[in-house]
């Protein structure tokens, strides 16, 4: 990266700290962190990735529920070769009959710019939550899945991708 | 719209009461709004599939909300119960609000 770039990084960046320091002076109600609010807009800048905001929003998705063991099966590989498409499969260990099923799943990339992903939404009449789909990895991350159930349980799954050759970015 | 960007696939008879599968593909480029130029320092302004919603036989049967971090031409698969013949309709919603569908039929047979 070039200098002037660097330069123009740093005041973008700074920008970004503005915002957030005025986000946090915003009322509570609001309920989502900063990330979250600017990966809902269509604002754009260089943003870094920073765990930290990611387990926060992992913790206000599971909005302090003890999670259910063996809930949340995930199929992803171990080592990606190329973080822009990244396969992951998962699934909800119910019986999606009645109160049983998940009302939301929500994919986050801890080290990603933007840690959350996707959210799902199911209900009685999907039969079964098996979900595929292709993520974009930036570096070596965790995966997390967060199932939200109609009947107030939580489950959540993690895993570990090493991934060679990141998406761009 | 429905145009080849966007492709449905599901089985084309199914038991009635079972589980098929819908798998569905969209040509997007799925701009983050995290890259940017090193040469003018210009961000690629943000543009994905933010939102896909399936409906069968016009009743909402799966939505989806999609961020940055979903792949380029993003392929998705999903679960829907058979309970009676007609049509599985898949709409992308873009963040310019655009919306874009696909659709394709289905034959429920009793065992």
């Amino acid at each position: 990266m070039n200098d002037r770039a660097d330069r123009m990084r740093r005041q973008v960046l700074a920008a970004g700290a503005a915002g957030l320091a005025f986000a946090f002076a915003a009322p509570a109600a609001l309920g989502e962190t900063i990330r979250h609010r600017l990966s809902l807009s269509r604002r754009t800048f260089p943003i870094t990735p920073d765990p930290e905001d990611a387990e926060l929003m992992i913790r206000r998705a599971l909005r302090d529920r003890e999670p259910s063991p063996g809930l949340v099966q995930m199929d992803v590989t171990d080592t990606a070769e190329n973080g822009s498409s990244v396969p992951l499969v998962f699934d909800v260990d119910c019986s999606m009959a009645g109160n049983d099923f998940p009302e939301t799943v929500h994919v986050f990339v801890v080290h990603n710019p933007f840690p959350e992903v996707a959210r799902y939404h199911y209900g009685p009449w999907n039969g079964s939550a098996e979900t595929e789909m292709r993520l974009r990895m930036r570096q070596s991350s965790e995966i997390v899945v967060v199932a939200e159930m109609a009947d107030g349980r939580v489950g959540i799954g993690r895993r570990q991708v090493n991934v060679l050759a990141g998406a761009c970015g | 719209m429905a145009s080849k960007s966007r492709r449905i696939k599901v089985p084309d008879q199914v038991t009635r009461g079972e589980t098929f599968l819908v798998r569905t593909l969209a040509r997007h480029p799925m701009e983050s709004g995290v890259r940017f130029s090193t040469d003018n320092i210009v961000v690629y302004p943000r543009h994905i599939l933010q939102e896909v919603q399936a409906f069968y036989n016009g009743n909402q049967v799966f939505r989806a909300e999609w961020f940055s971090s979903v792949s380029a031409n993003p392929y998705l698969t999903f679960h829907v119960k058979a309970v009676e013949s007609g049509e599985i309709e898949v709409v992308w919603i873009s963040d310019y609000n655009v919306r874009s569908s696909a659709k394709a039929s289905i034959e429920v047979v009793d065992a």
